[in-house]
């Protein structure tokens, strides 16, 4: 770079951040606080320390609830999601990015189409189709099954875009050196679309991960229960368990901090980023 | 290879010797309710051999329409447990299946008076009755020493206890909500629906009440603004709020270090009668897709006995339907129970006509106005035209 | 090329079996319909026989019944079983095994309806019910409460034939797709040998037709069924008779041919036009040109395939089912009936729903639609401006390489998005609550007043949409944090010293590279927005008086609250064609402004 930004610059950038990221937090250090220190969601001081600290309510959750088996099948189900989605969106996309052919552009838009009829309505003709027709009622089979068809029009739409910007040039030249359209995507194409990837994986992930009606919906025994069906069960019609059910979020969201945190280091890695560092 | 199937052998002779059948129930208990229903189904499968019995907990969440869903599709349970005021509903959408054929004696002597009849819909017995479930005043005995009998009594003691600047009400509950002001409502003689089933939620008495759930808040000014179920248990365990009007379910929800007794429902001071809140008989319910319709009938008899009942009263902390279990030592001498069943006494049962589910959005958006100072008078003739309107449009 | 003309051989083979097997299918139907057609006069010696039990004076239990059963077999010896019943249990019955066995649910239940009926009318009157039940089996139980001695006996006579039948007759149907797959590969294969394309044509043809006639053939066959046991009533001068027994005839009076008539018009039409279109796509050679596009390009739909069956699998069913419904007045009490049924008849189209939901305009009116949609799309836009502009602020703020921590921030920035939202949502209301809250909290220490954030439309509307941005802008930053790595540096150098102010740096080079990866993610945030539930239904509770309410959560109150499924799938109808037009518009402008950027 060549200009150099002078202090107040930095400063203020700082300063937008740490004000931004306070308000982020601020509720979910509210979660922090109900998952550590009781059973209250609300209270009536804003203080965020918790009067007395205990482990309790992540003690129940582990000791009274199947927490751990809930947390094996959301971890089985958004897995086997986010790799059968990636892999038909990254094919469909490359598809839609470099060939040309019939049907293309009403194949992109239909994909659109598709996110917009209201769900709500959707439940019942999905739960005729998935246990009258694919007899898959009360299996993670068939949740996997929508949850990879959920989240693969906007990954296909995101990659298809990322692919757009990678010069044509780079495969053009690795036909000329003899690959096939295989190799190209195997080895060209899909390395270079690490930050795409990386945020459709997590997008689907996240679909099968935080989803709760269709999943409460398609199975019923509590064995197979994936975590927001678990969490749900806490809450009844007219009170929850809000101590465990903060503490539960907070294991929730341990993961997905996780997997972001393996990710971003391809969300940082750029397109040409190593022809230009250093 | 021959062991192999010598096993398979065995476990045929085995499987068909003891071919249990398998009953599937779906509740949304949670907690102590959860425990204990293991444990009576426990019991039950260890009683006999030839039905197997099988809890499955559905969220309440999604519970209703999971039902809705999954039965006329033959995906669902054979038995439920839920409260009475979908019956209506469910019944005409073929969901329910009338029990009037599996049924040969007459059993409504068996509960708590007010238990049975919520179960019957158009002449036909859809439910047994397992628990009662109505609201009932809770207190916190570190501040108040003597319940109310009286809404003066407990206007007078809450005044006495609310200081707003240290966060300090008298009495919290969810004044918003149209299901527990029917408590006023009901206790100043009003109703939802007449004998012929067309909505009168705008009649004097209905006005008067909502008057009165206004005066609680505006003018005597003895409860917290924006009172929400989440407040009411803040509150209460911060030992804020000296009495709160709640449910059974609340029991699960108080701090282990916050001591409460209950009191049943005061008497309106106004009338002379007393606050008659809504009662939701919570039954076990059968499939119309079941496949096995008499072992599932024996579940159900099964779950509304005594053992099963005593069981869901004392460990699951319910006020069961069963009557025989109040005369139970441990019941009797119980501090909660028997005034929880006094307090059904003082209720009446939720409408369970499908109409009902039309009433709830117009009458909370209603009671949400007169709290924040509406006229409840006009407020409430505007709900009633809704309510008409819409239950015009779906075919009512 | 041999092996081509085995192929052949094989196929006709397999054509012509499947052709047998075919007419087999139409054959028994046939059968069928003589059958039910037969059971006519049955109910006319039934009640001969009951007049004649009644007339008889003498009546004991165990001898008389047994007498009744016998005169019965043989005024109808093709009467398989006869059966006595009282309250819940067989006390006679040609079975001897069943005799005090308790008696079927079925026939319990059509004795309750019998009773209420009767009870409507006359209650001491006795009634007759005819009932069809079980649907694979032609099960017709008659009932004849008889009056002997002061003594009621409800006297049962069981007919069963199994029997099945269906509307459309799935069988037929599968064997005719499989044929249809048949005749695809054999194109497939020789793909451009002329004669044989009007040979394949003109077998299809026939088919078709055949098809045709046999599903409209089960259906009318249904409505036979009906018309034959209600006509018997009418026509054959049971009902007289059994008036003169005292008897209570309950007849569905409506005209039946009638009915035959207008459903299968409808199929006739349906079925033809199918027809038509398919022979069309055949011979004006669309089918061949549709085989040469997919062998064309044939790597191409490979790779999407894949994707877009399962896409469509899961969407396009219930999408349709979910149309259907839109046009159907379907509530609580006739929900879940057979739409095919329910589409056979004519007088039921239209666009009612529609009429009534679009028909009246007041934007002061909250639970009225323009002022929801209003409010939707007001809700929108200002949710999708947050979302973006924070979200790309912030993804432009982190992407900066000498910033110390932005992985921190990155980390504690995508917190929102991985929290479970419905806990965080409560929290959020809990936030502005009018004396708890954290919002007012802070106003209180700036020096403000309290304001009570649920009571008035504008603050409600505020609180949702501070939750629903505190949501959403995360997703927009890693979206945008992806989609400036594809920016190569060089450019932003290139500009650099081209003299570009930042300004222009960001406009000129870092848009136009953001845009491929944003656009998607715009569109679809918009949809998501639209559509958003779980925040409105949280947070506000659609409140004040239903003024925060979206079309998304009127839909759902009408679908769940108030059982209107049909009011309710029109609803999401409307929604749907709101969204496209919006696709139509974006997609219209985007591919406008495309070639400016690139």
């Amino acid at each position: 770079m060549i200009h150099r930004r002078s202090k107040f610059k930095i400063f203020l950038t700082y300063a937008i951040l740490i004000i931004i990221t306070g308000i982020t937090i601020y509720p979910v250090l509210w979660v922090v606080k109900v998952a550590f220190g009781g059973r209250s969601l609300l209270s009536t001081s804003l203080s965020l320390i918790p009067e007395h600290i205990s482990l309790d309510n992540f003690r129940i959750v582990f000791t009274q609830k199947p927490f751990l088996i809930w947390l094996r099948n959301s971890i089985i189900v958004s897995f086997v999601t986010t790799i059968s989605s990636l892999f038909l969106a990254t094919t469909a996309a490359y598809a839609f990015s470099r060939f040309k052919f019939p049907g293309q552009r009403k194949g992109m838009i239909s994909l659109l189409i598709t996110q917009m009829f209201p769900g709500v309505l959707m439940i019942i003709p999905q739960f005729i189709l998935i246990s009258k027709v694919l007899h898959l009622y009360g299996s993670l089979i068939g949740l996997v099954i929508i949850y990879s068809t959920t989240a693969l029009p906007f990954s296909i739409w995101v990659l298809k875009g990322y692919f757009d910007t990678i010069p044509i040039s780079l495969e053009e030249s690795a036909t000329i050196d003899g690959a096939s359209r295989g190799r190209i995507f195997w080895q060209i194409i899909l390395p270079l679309s690490k930050p795409a990837i990386a945020i459709t994986g997590l997008f689907s992930f996240m679909t099968a991960w935080n989803e709760f009606i269709l999943a409460a919906t398609f199975l019923d025994d509590e064995m197979k229960y994936t975590l927001p069906i678990g969490l749900r069960e806490m809450v009844g019609e007219f009170g929850a368990e809000w101590g465990n059910f903060a503490a539960s979020s907070i294991l929730v969201a341990i993961p997905v901090v996780f997997l972001f945190m393996l990710f971003q280091k391809f969300l940082v890695s750029g397109l040409t980023a190593g022809s230009v560092k250093g | 290879m021959k062991k192999f199937l010598f096993i398979m052998l065995f476990t045929l002779i085995f499987s068909i010797l003891f071919a249990q059948i398998e009953i599937v129930l779906w509740h949304s208990y949670r907690g102590g309710e959860k425990a204990a229903l293991k444990k009576v189904v426990k019991n039950f499968n260890e009683s006999q051999q030839e039905i197997k019995l099988k809890a499955l907990m559905t969220p309440f969440d999604a519970f209703p329409d999971k039902i809705t869903a999954a039965i006329p599709l033959g995906k669902g349970p054979d038995l439920f447990i839920f409260a009475h005021d979908r019956i209506g509903g469910w019944v005409e959408a073929d969901i329910l299946e009338s029990l009037d054929f599996y049924l040969e004696e007459d059993i409504s002597g068996q509960f708590v008076d007010g238990a049975y009849e919520p179960m019957i819909y158009k002449e036909s017995l859809y439910g047994l009755p397992m628990s009662l479930k109505s609201i009932i005043l809770f207190y916190n005995p570190n501040i108040i020493k003597t319940p109310p009998q009286t809404t003066d009594e407990m206007i007078a003691l809450a005044k006495e206890h609310t200081n707003e600047e240290n966060n300090e009400y008298g009495l919290v509950y969810e004044n918003a909500n149209y299901y527990y002001n029917a408590c006023w409502m009901q206790g100043f003689g009003g109703r939802v629906f007449d004998e012929n089933d067309n909505p009168i939620v705008n009649s004097e008495e209905c006005v008067r009440s909502f008057q009165f759930a206004q005066d609680l808040y505006l003018k005597e000014k003895i409860l917290p603004p924006e009172v929400s179920n989440v407040l009411v248990t803040t509150l209460f365990n911060e030992q804020k709020a000296a009495m709160v009007i709640t449910g059974p379910w609340f029991r699960g929800e108080i701090a282990e270090d916050v001591p409460y007794e209950i009191e049943i429902l005061p008497i309106i001071s106004e009338v002379g009668n007393r606050a008659t809140p809504f009662m939701s008989s919570e039954g076990v319910m059968m499939s119309t897709k079941s496949e096995h319709k008499d072992e599932a009938f024996e579940v159900m008899k099964y779950l509304i006995s005594d053992k099963p009942a005593l069981i869901m009263a004392l460990e699951g902390k319910q006020p069961v339907a069963n009557k025989n279990v109040y005369d139970n030592p441990d019941v009797a001498n119980d501090k909660y129970l028997p005034k929880f069943k006094e307090q059904i006494e003082y209720s009446k049962p939720m409408p369970s006509i499908p109409q009902m589910t039309f009433v709830w959005s117009p009458a909370s958006t209603a009671i949400q106005a007169v709290i924040n100072g509406k006229d409840p008078k006009a407020v409430l003739d505007k709900a009633q035209d809704t309510i008409i309107k819409n239950l015009k449009a779906a075919g009512f | 090329m041999v092996r081509h003309k085995y192929w052949r051989i094989i196929a006709i083979i397999v054509i012509v079996v499947l052709f047998a097997l075919l007419l087999g299918k139409l054959f028994n139907n046939t059968k069928a319909k003589l059958q039910v057609l037969y059971t006519g006069d049955f109910a006319y010696y039934i009640s001969k026989a009951i007049a004649e039990i009644q007339q008889s004076a003498s009546y004991d239990d165990s001898i008389e019944i047994n007498k009744i059963i016998k005169q019965i077999e043989e005024l109808y010896p093709d009467i398989t079983d006869i059966a006595v019943i009282k309250g819940r249990y067989f006390i006679a019955h040609t079975n001897q095994e069943l005799i005090d066995k308790k008696i079927p649910k079925v026939i319990f239940d059509t004795q309750r309806e019998l009773k209420k009926k009767a009870g409507e009318t006359d209650p001491e009157k006795p009634y007759v019910i005819w009932k069809k039940s079980e649907e694979n089996y032609n099960l017709y139980n008659i009932y004849f409460p008889v009056e002997i001695n002061d003594k009621i006996v409800e006297i049962v006579f069981l007919e069963t034939r199994v029997q099945t039948f269906c509307p459309i007759n799935i069988s037929a149907l599968f064997i005719y797709l499989i044929f249809l797959i048949l005749i695809f590969v054999l194109i497939a294969l020789d793909r451009f040998i002329p004669k044989f394309k009007f040979l394949i044509g003109s077998v299809l043809f026939i088919l078709t037709i055949i098809l045709i006639v046999n599903i409209i053939d089960s259906k009318l066959q249904v409505n036979l069924n009906e018309w034959n046991l209600k006509k018997d009533i009418t026509f054959t001068g049971l009902q007289e008779h059994l008036t003169q027994l005292n008897v209570g005839v309950s007849v569905d009076s409506e005209p039946l041919t009638l009915q035959i008539e207008e459903s299968t018009k409808t199929w006739k039409f349906t079925l033809s036009f199918i027809g038509v279109l398919f022979m069309i796509f055949i011979f004006t050679g669309a089918m061949e040109n549709f085989f040469e596009t997919i062998i064309k390009h044939r790597l191409a739909y490979a790779y999407i395939l894949p994707a877009m069956f399962g896409v469509f699998l899961l969407v396009f069913f219930p999408f349709i089912y979910g149309i259907l419904i839109g046009f159907t007045d379907y509530n609580l009490t006739n929900f879940g009936g057979d739409l095919i049924e329910y589409f056979s008849n004519f007088k039921n189209y239209g666009f009612n729903n529609f009429y009534n939901i679009l028909k009246v305009i007041n934007f002061k009116d909250y639970s009225n639609f323009y002022f929801t949609l209003a409010h939707t799309v007001l809700w929108t836009v200002l949710n999708l401006v947050f979302h973006i502009s924070i979200g790309v602020g912030l993804a432009l703020l982190l992407n900066d390489v000498r910033l110390r921590g932005r992985t921190a921030f990155r980390i504690l920035l995508i917190l929102p998005w991985a929290i479970p939202n419905y806990i965080t949502a409560l929290i959020w209301r809990g936030m502005f609550h009018k004396q708890f809250g954290a919002v007012n909290g802070l106003l209180e220490l700036l020096g403000f007043e309290p304001i009570s954030w649920f009571t008035q439309p504008g603050t409600a509307f505020m609180t949702n949409l501070a939750t629903n941005v505190w949501l959403g802008f995360p997703f927009m930053m890693i979206i945008a944090l992806g989609a400036l790595q594809s920016i190569p540096k060089e450019l932003y150098e290139a500009s650099a010293i081209d003299g570009s102010t930042k300004w222009q740096t960001f406009w000129n080079v870092t848009v136009p590279l953001l845009r491929p990866a944003m656009v998607p993610a715009i569109i679809l945030g918009t949809i998501w927005t639209f559509n958003q539930f779980n925040v409105i239904y949280l947070v506000s509770g659609g409140g004040p008086d239903g003024s925060t309410e979206l079309l998304i959560t009127d839909a759902y109150k009408l679908a769940f609250e108030q059982y209107r499924y049909g009011y309710a799938a029109a609803y999401c109808i409307i929604i749907f064609v709101v969204l496209l037009s919006y696709g139509v518009f974006t997609s219209k402008i985007t591919r406008a402004t495309k070639g400016a950027y690139e």
